[in-house]
């Protein structure tokens, strides 16, 4: 157990969480549970082509049937400006993102809405939809990043010009852009090495695996306000969205974020909540959708499949001289794939003089790429962690040892940069090594594999509420949908600076009416931002309280202080008063001005990035090339810990979803463009009696620009496993593989090959 | 004179290649102005599609923070996450 030493009352202790019990008995209400009078069902007509020009839509039969309510299509959205929003990982087009909501010419992935359905039964609305007739020019589609680089390969978009090459291509192309980030010079680094390995890995694209579908309800009323509840890691983001799609002023549209069952990256964008809104409006009833599975895999984005070359050398002593890494992101069907921060990440856990990532984001005919925790970095990392690890490998250096001779550490110029300030690579590398799973010895078959990880983390936009309730007990409102525990941090970090019991702290998620905007959960910001927002809108109440207190004292308010829970004179000299408790002044608060409430809003700035070190170990079966992880430690640079199970879960998670993406997990596409393994059977995530208990060792190096400490973690663990596993199968085998997933067939080919 | 780092690639899409620029601001909304006077088009794509990292901290809406002819200026992609 993560157990530090007492230096708060709350922060680092285990409190029970303020959603379980809701969530354990089944009275949380998700994005499917809302039921309002009057609601219909919605569905919606998805394209069965993975690339066709649209050539007719007829609703009629579907709108004569008994039952239906609205049938939309992309004529009943107006049409969107071509713009750069943000959007997860990205900056994308928005009117990609119109068109990815419901095409309007052409569709370009099998699944991509076409049109949708309000009944007031989903049979009907289903029956409804089949009868919807959709003609179709069918077109050639392609896939593969690499075949859909080719100058043949068919054009997806005739718009798209390569972005980041001078000079302006003339010919359209499906590579939408090239970034690069290069220090020093990689060509005299290399020819400065005694090794040089370079090799090309391939991976496939992998969903976040969200257990919840993606759901939503909305109820536009006459006056054209509208109402939307729904699974989102981020309410603001879906007002946004939602208000720039349909042309509806912000303020007229109120979203609450339902208990959400996962998202990690996956549910920062909007697919059915405009389609919804648009039903609403036509019905004049409220209308919840709801995806099934099978449409979760073909309609919503996973992460990009791709294609990398990577190349590192180093000195005889260990020391690495030069890493280049050239890398291919499916964007899926429009531009905005996570190649930018592939790229910055590649190579930051090392201190390197010469390092170069060339980048390419290419357009195809498969889903819209969307955030998957650490957008990228697992992917580029993946490959530069399986050839540190050859190179320990080959020069005879324990691999842990190799990492820590080249590692980062404050003052490192990362490739793509910045400069750090206090990080935990090096803490993180001493606590691997230092496990007692790093010291167990392997028998026959089985082999260990180490790698690291690294990921910025962000702040962003959040805000805060406080208010004293006059029985002294606290309301704290925030907007960061919880998809991780967050509202357990918050409370401790509260009832931290107030200085009162973290039970009398009771945390919300409100709706976008009742706060001030915040920017998506997502990029391991929430702890962080939002809570530096709780802390700020804390000390502004207990700035409130003291100046109650001040008043009741007859005193200047900088004669009272504010300490464990009680406003206190400063010292003697200000007077002998007794001091007052938190209760008490909210008791009073009516005869001393009124109510007491503090609140922040920020755009917190200095996010600590983060660093893991990872280690597995693997038994691999001869005879049918099983995988079994035998053991797996995840351990990680985590700042602070406000609420240490939380972290843990973080780090147990992640690691769980890597190593699903290393041996498992993949999109497998027909000759037809069509997804052939739609649905949790076919598509294989480890489920818990496939993995051992995956140990979480917290590291804390605190973040100095956070008030306690805190750096955020969601987003480092699943990093490491995708080449902490290869590179456990290398040792186990003797083989080094270069694409994911390692999966049984593919270590068997490769044992056959050998022998 | 302020000193601002482009990465590689956005120094070969607007600055011929050159990475370190050097222009007069007092904060980041100067800044931005002057570079889009020297190399056009970059200015705009920084307020689009990038954020600036001043002395280490990245900072994603920069606009009207201070930066000092000593301070420490990095221009790269937005991060967002998942």
């Amino acid at each position: 157990m993560n157990e530090q030493p007492k230096q708060f009352k709350w922060v680092g202790t285990r409190t029970i969480r303020p959603d379980g019990v809701d969530k354990v008995t089944g009275r949380a209400m998700y994005g499917a549970d809302l039921t309002l009078p009057g609601m219909l069902q919605g569905k919606v007509v998805r394209s069965p082509h993975a690339h066709a020009r649209i050539l007719s839509i007829d609703t009629s039969k579907a709108e004569a049937l008994n039952g239906v309510k609205a049938v939309v299509t992309a004529a009943d959205m107006p049409e969107a400006e071509s713009k750069p929003v943000a959007a997860g990982e990205a900056m994308i087009n928005f009117r990609d993102l119109a068109e990815n909501v419901i095409a309007r010419h052409k569709v370009l992935y099998e699944g991509q809405t076409v049109a949708a359905v309000a009944a007031t039964t989903i049979d009907i609305a289903e029956q409804a939809a089949a009868l919807i007739k959709v003609e179709y020019e069918v077109l050639p589609h392609v896939i593969d990043v690499l075949e859909a680089m080719k100058d043949d390969a068919p054009l997806l978009h005739d718009h798209i010009f390569t972005g980041g090459v001078k000079p302006k291509p003339e010919k359209p192309s499906n590579v939408a852009n090239r970034v690069e980030f290069a220090l020093g010079d990689v060509d005299a680094g290399f020819a400065a090495a005694d090794v040089v390995i370079e090799r090309n890995f391939t991976t496939e694209p992998v969903h976040q695996g969200y257990i919840e579908p993606h759901a939503a309800v909305a109820d536009m009323g006459q006056d054209g306000k509208v109402d939307v509840w729904c699974s989102s890691q981020g309410h603001f983001m879906v007002r946004s969205f939602c208000a720039g799609l349909l042309k509806i002023p912000m303020s007229k549209i109120k979203v609450t974020a339902a208990e959400i069952g996962g998202g990690f990256g996956g549910k920062t964008t909007v697919y059915l909540e405009p389609l919804a809104i648009m039903l609403s409006r036509k019905s004049g009833r409220p209308v919840r959708m709801v995806m099934s599975r099978e449409e979760v895999f073909r309609a919503s984005g996973p992460t990009s499949g791709a294609a990398l070359t990577v190349k590192i050398g180093a000195t005889k002593d260990g020391r690495i001289t030069a890493g280049d890494a050239t890398l291919y992101f499916q964007a899926g069907a429009f531009p905005g794939s996570p190649v930018g921060p592939a790229a910055m990440t590649a190579f930051a856990p090392y201190d390197l003089e010469n390092a170069r990532v060339v980048g390419y984001d290419v357009v195809s005919n498969r889903q819209k790429v969307v955030a998957y925790r650490a957008p990228g970095a697992p992917i580029s990392e993946y490959g530069v962690e399986s050839i540190i690890d050859e190179l320990a490998v080959k020069l005879g250096i324990d691999p842990i040892e190799f990492r820590a001779k080249n590692g980062a550490k404050e003052g490192t110029q990362a490739a793509y940069g910045v400069k750090f300030g206090t990080i935990g690579m090096q803490e993180t590398l001493a606590a691997a090594k230092a496990t007692e799973h790093y010291k167990t010895p392997l028998g026959p078959n089985q082999g260990r594999g180490v790698a690291t990880g690294f990921w910025f983390n962000i702040g962003g936009e959040s805000c805060a509420g406080i208010r004293i309730n006059e029985d002294g007990t606290v309301s704290l409102t925030e907007g960061s949908p919880d998809i991780g525990g967050s509202r357990a941090s918050m409370a401790i970090m509260a009832a931290e600076v107030l200085g009162i019991d973290v039970a009398k702290v009771k945390p919300s998620v409100v709706d976008t009416d009742a706060i001030g905007y915040h920017f998506v959960t997502g990029g391991s910001r929430v702890t962080f931002a939002t809570g530096m927002a709780v802390v700020d809108a804390s000390k502004a109440a207990i700035d409130e309280m003291r100046a109650r207190a001040a008043k009741i004292w007859d005193v200047d308010v900088d004669g009272v202080v504010w300490e464990d829970g009680h406003a206190k004179p400063a010292s003697t000299n200000v007077g002998d008063f007794e001091p007052m408790a938190l209760a008490e002044l909210a008791a009073m608060a009516n005869k001393t001005g009124g109510p007491i409430s503090g609140h922040a809003d920020i755009n917190a700035k200095g996010a600590g990035p983060g660093f893991g070190t990872h280690i597995c170990d693997v038994e691999v079966d001869p005879e049918t090339g099983f995988v079994t992880v035998l053991r797996y430690t995840a351990v990680q640079d985590v700042g602070r810990a406000i609420h240490p199970s939380y972290v843990e879960g973080q780090l147990q998670g992640g690691a769980a979803q890597g190593i699903g993406w290393a041996l498992n997990e993949a999109y497998l596409y027909d000759k037809n463009g069509k997804m052939e393994n739609a649905g949790f059977l076919d598509y294989r995530v480890p489920v818990a009696s496939d993995l051992p208990m995956i140990d979480a060792v917290l590291v804390e190096v605190p973040n100095p620009t956070h008030p306690f400490g805190v750096r955020g973690v969601g987003e480092v663990p699943i990093i490491p496993p995708l080449a902490a596993v290869n590179n456990a199968v290398a040792a186990a085998t003797g083989m080094r593989f270069t694409a994911l997933p390692i999966s049984p067939p593919a270590i068997l080919a490769s044992m056959a090959a050998k022998n | 004179m302020v000193r601002v780092v482009l990465t590689s690639g956005t120094a070969q899409q607007y600055t011929n290649g050159k990475t370190a620029v050097a222009v007069e601001a007092s904060n980041v909304r100067q800044m931005v102005k002057a570079l889009e006077v020297k190399f056009p088009g970059l200015g705009t794509e920084i307020e689009t599609a990038m954020s600036v990292a001043i002395d280490g901290v990245i900072l994603p809406d920069p606009f009207l923070e201070t930066v000092r002819e000593d301070s420490d200026i990095f221009v790269l992609p937005k991060i967002g996450g998942g």
